[in-house]
């Protein structure tokens, strides 16, 4: 039998006189809400009441002080499932309140070692996942920031659009969550990090690329390049590619806020902690040491790679039916991997035939 | 108590992280400005910014009276902000003072100068840190605390609405701060305007009676009020004194054997520093008085010194002269990348076989300045409206990526490299473009940051103290960067040369070999440049190795320190 339960605590103090017809509308909603088997009230002398309900659920206590305008009370229920808060809230509409404090207690988890180490350890697991994505994502956005800034021109500007672009889609992301979000926690967020990792570690090559490309174009004469067809163009394509970093980014934290609150309530607050501590750390690893260590193009590679490595840890968590996913999560980590062994001479590539080589 | 409606919450989610990254991103820009060094400053803000979000957002936990939680993060916050940038500004004028005094003070050996130089950053590093991560902390609450109030009496989980809605008032912040705060409104205005802002928010939870009122929320309030009000009034005065203080403290008493008490009494009847802020940066141009007679006039640029009236001829004597004498060349068709002064142009115009001068300058005020202001114009013999000289206000690197014409000469007058946007303008990448618009027998000259190994340098010879000064491994190191990334870009004669403490670096795509005999008797265009300095740049030697670890690449930066 489950033993888990809940005990809600109120210390209340009111405005008005706190008469025998203020007890009985408290003493309703209890009626109403719960199941009241046995009821015990006591008058004390000159004045004072103690009510004691015996219920379905467990038990119900109230202590009431007319003259300093106070009582206590105290719901025990023993499942999880009735909101006693929203019981409280409807007591409060009833009555005029001053001041109040209150605490819902959570009773019971089993002091068991064994699943009190696995909850421990899947904590961790949420932990370490929810900072890794974090630092991922900030850095995707600084590359993607410097990498406009070295087609474009004018980096305090291009940095400006690129974070707050970013930023407002992580919102759209977050709002639109519940229109996105797939049951099963563990798929919905393996296939946003699959398309995280696919687009922002490619993302100075796409950018890179395309810029080229629309060169190309007008290098034959069809179009000037400063034109404004060409210019709205690029900037289209390369603020969808942060548009669509920032979504995917947007939707991951809500997921790994309710993996987090599975466990506890304290602990979906913690992922919100841990995913601040993991984006300051990829915030400044980027200019004080990634960015003066690698190039731009290496440093995709390697959070690629990262970011793809918490997808693979997250796939041993989905059913076995979903094996096309499985392996094109292997598939972009294997291919990520050879692609960094190889990234000197890919980029030097690109720097002198794309990036280079282009004039209008 | 009532209870905040939802839109209420929403709207005051959205309030709060407009707030919160305005006050970081106000703290960080200052930051930066002020002590010159953006990368590890900026880093640092937005890290320990961060940082402090998250362990506010960990201390929140189990809040049982939310309102009033919120409505004392509130006031904390909006003091905070208040004092921000005042903090910063009045910190560094101490740390710039104390510093300066320990060095005129230290009659002892250099390192301890350094040391004490040492705990003194550590001191101002705290104390504005500690504002930063203050603010972060804070506003670290206010997520999980609007997040509780939202979620209350609620089954379904729907705390993503908020961290929605968080994201898009720090996206208005962001924007706002950018486009409009940082460029229109002065840095103490703009945090006093969001201090208020925050404030307005403690006193509708006041007013729509959120929370039960109490006397103290009132005297609380009130003491807010006073202080933007007291700031407000002062800021012009908390501006000027650490503007003067940076600018003139270290110049005067060292340049004209002033004792910092004459400067500290004289200081009010100083005339004020001119700041302009334009949208890339602070232009502040000034005048060096001594004893109420002004003996120069300077401009800076985000603090760092651009010239000075009383010595700029020599300097762009070496800068346009020079390449012109050594080269022999005669170009109809000049590249000047930078420069908005116009001072150089001026040099250039003496040369009738100039026909146009291109010019490229990114910040407009700067050109406006110099072109209408007559003080100016006096200064640059209205060089910039000369018919023979084209400006285009824009980004050099953009510029040269797209651009097909070709010139005979190209004069690049950029900042030294300190952060990553003017590290780009020292890379490989650039001096490509710059070589694919130079014609084949066409010359390049840069004012940049080499050091030759001279046995003494008077620059570091300050004060009392003599700090010892070495040709060191990174002044090799830096040498070697700035002329590998040259020589692989497809550049071959190279020649740095140094005057009045200023250095230059000339050099083309052939090998045609350098015309000296301009160093030996100089010519009739030099005005401050004397035989003297010239024969001096022939014994100056400059160690440095070719080699391709050393490039500077925008795809992966190496000039990043402040010289």
């Amino acid at each position: 039998m489950d033993v888990r339960s809940q005990h809600f605590f109120a210390d209340v103090w009111l405005n008005s006189n706190l008469d025998d017809a203020t007890v009985a509308k408290i003493t309703n909603v209890i009626d109403k809400r719960l199941t009241v088997i046995e009821k015990y009230e006591y008058q004390f002398e000159p004045q004072g009441i103690t009510i004691v309900y015996i219920l379905a659920e467990s038990h119900f206590a109230m202590h009431v002080y007319p003259e300093h305008n106070y009582f206590t009370l105290d719901i025990y229920v023993c499942n999880r499932s009735v909101d006693l808060d929203d019981i409280f809230d409807e007591i409060t509409r009833e009555i005029d309140i001053a001041h109040v404090e209150r605490k819902n207690l959570s009773r019971g988890d089993e002091p068991n070692k064994k699943t009190g180490y696995q909850e421990k350890q899947s904590l961790s697991f949420v932990y370490s996942m929810t900072f890794i994505v974090a630092a991922c994502s900030i850095l995707y956005e600084l590359l993607m920031a410097q990498a406009l800034s070295a087609i474009m021109g004018n980096s305090v500007l291009r940095y400006n659009l690129t974070i707050g672009t970013y930023i407002a889609s992580m919102g759209i992301g977050a709002l639109l969550f519940n229109r996105f979000k797939l049951e099963d926690k563990y798929l919905g967020l393996t296939y946003v990090e699959l398309f995280l990792c696919i687009i922002g570690g490619l993302s100075p090559f796409l950018i890179l690329s395309f810029d080229a490309f629309l060169h190309k174009i007008s290098s034959t004469g069809i179009m000037s390049y400063h034109g404004s067809l060409i210019q709205s163009t690029s900037f289209l394509f390369n603020h969808f590619l942060i548009l669509a970093v920032g979504f995917l980014s947007g939707l991951e934290l809500p997921y790994l806020m309710s993996m987090g609150k599975e466990k506890t309530d304290t602990s979906e607050k913690r992922v919100l902690v841990v995913d601040y501590f993991g984006t300051l750390f990829g915030a400044m690893l980027f200019p004080l040491f990634l960015f003066p260590l690698m190039r731009l193009f290496d440093i995709g590679f390697v959070v690629a790679i990262l970011n793809c490595a918490v997808a693979l840890f997250l796939m041993t968590k989905i059913d076995k039916k979903y094996i096309s996913l499985k392996i094109s999560v292997c598939f972009v980590f294997f291919t990520y991997l050879i692609t960094k062994i190889f990234s000197n001479q890919i980029s030097n590539y690109f720097i002198e035939n794309l990036y280079l080589g282009v004039s209008s | 108590m009532k209870k905040l409606a939802l839109y209420e919450i929403q709207i005051i989610t959205l309030i709060l992280s407009f707030c919160s990254i305005v006050y970081e991103l106000l703290l960080s820009s200052t930051l930066a400005v002020v002590t010159g060094k953006p990368i590890w400053w900026q880093s640092m803000t937005i890290g320990i910014y961060i940082g402090g979000l998250g362990i506010g957002a960990f201390r929140a936990e189990k809040k049982l009276d939310q309102y009033k939680e919120l409505f004392g993060t509130e006031m904390i916050l909006s003091f905070l902000g208040m004092i921000s940038v005042v903090l910063v500004y009045l910190a560094q004028t101490g740390f710039v003072m104390t510093d300066y005094l320990t060095y005129l003070g230290s009659d002892f050996h250099s390192s301890v100068y350094v040391q004490n130089q040492f705990y003194l950053k550590g001191i101002f590093f705290v104390i504005v840190q500690s504002i930063t991560f203050l603010i972060g902390m804070y506003s670290g609450q206010e997520i999980p605390l609007l997040i509780d109030i939202f979620q209350k009496g609620k089954k379904e989980d729907k705390s993503h609405i908020i961290l929605g809605i968080n994201y898009i008032g720090t996206l208005i912040g962001t924007l706002f701060f950018a486009f409009y705060f940082f460029p229109k409104l002065d840095v103490i205005v703009t945090s006093l305007v969001v201090a208020g802002l925050n404030l307005s928010i403690c006193v509708y939870l006041l007013l729509r009676k959120h929370l039960v009122f109490r006397f103290h929320h009132l005297g609380l309030i009130g003491f807010i009020i006073a202080g933007i009000i007291t700031i407000s009034i002062n800021q012009n005065r908390v501006e000027q004194f650490y503007l003067k203080v940076t600018h003139l403290f270290r110049r005067i008493i060292h340049d004209y054997k002033l004792s910092y008490q004459d400067f500290l009494q004289d200081l009010p009847r100083m005339k004020d520093v001119e700041r302009y802020k334009s949208l890339y940066q602070y232009i502040d141009f000034f005048d060096v008085q001594v004893k109420g007679v002004t003996v120069e006039q300077i401009m800076t640029l985000d603090t760092k010194f651009q010239y000075s009236t009383w010595n700029e001829s020599i300097y762009h004597d070496a800068f346009a002269h020079i390449p012109l004498g050594m080269t022999g060349a005669t170009p109809e068709k000049v590249l000047v990348l930078g420069g908005g002064d116009g001072l150089l142009i001026r040099e250039l115009l003496k040369y009738e076989e100039i026909k146009s001068i291109k010019q490229i300058e990114l910040d407009q005020k700067i050109v406006e300045m110099h072109k209408t202001e007559k003080r100016f114009t006096d200064l640059n013999e209205n060089s910039l409206n000369n018919e023979r000289v084209e400006t285009i206000i824009g980004d050099a690197f953009y510029f040269l990526r797209n651009n097909n014409e070709k010139f005979k000469a190209i004069f690049i007058d950029f900042p030294y490299p300190n952060n990553y946007n003017i590290a780009k303008l020292f890379s490989f990448e650039f001096y490509r473009f710059v070589e694919r618009s130079l014609t084949d027998d066409g010359f390049v000259v840069i004012d940049a940051p080499v050091t030759p190994n001279d046995k003494y340098n008077p620059l570091k010879h300050r004060g009392r103290a003599v700090i010892a000064f070495n040709f060191t491994d990174s002044d090799r190191e830096y040498n070697s960067i700035l002329l590998s990334t040259l020589h692989y870009a497809g550049f071959k004669k190279f020649y740095p040369y140094k005057v009045g403490g200023e250095t230059f670096v000339l050099f083309r795509k052939n090998n045609i070999p350098y015309q000296y005999e301009v160093l030996d008797k100089g010519n009739d265009k030099f005005r401050k440049v004397t035989v003297q300095d010239l024969q001096s740049i022939k014994e100056q030697d400059y160690p440095y190795r070719i080699d391709r670890k050393y490039i500077n690449s925008i795809f992966r930066p190496r000039l990043t320190n402040t010289r």
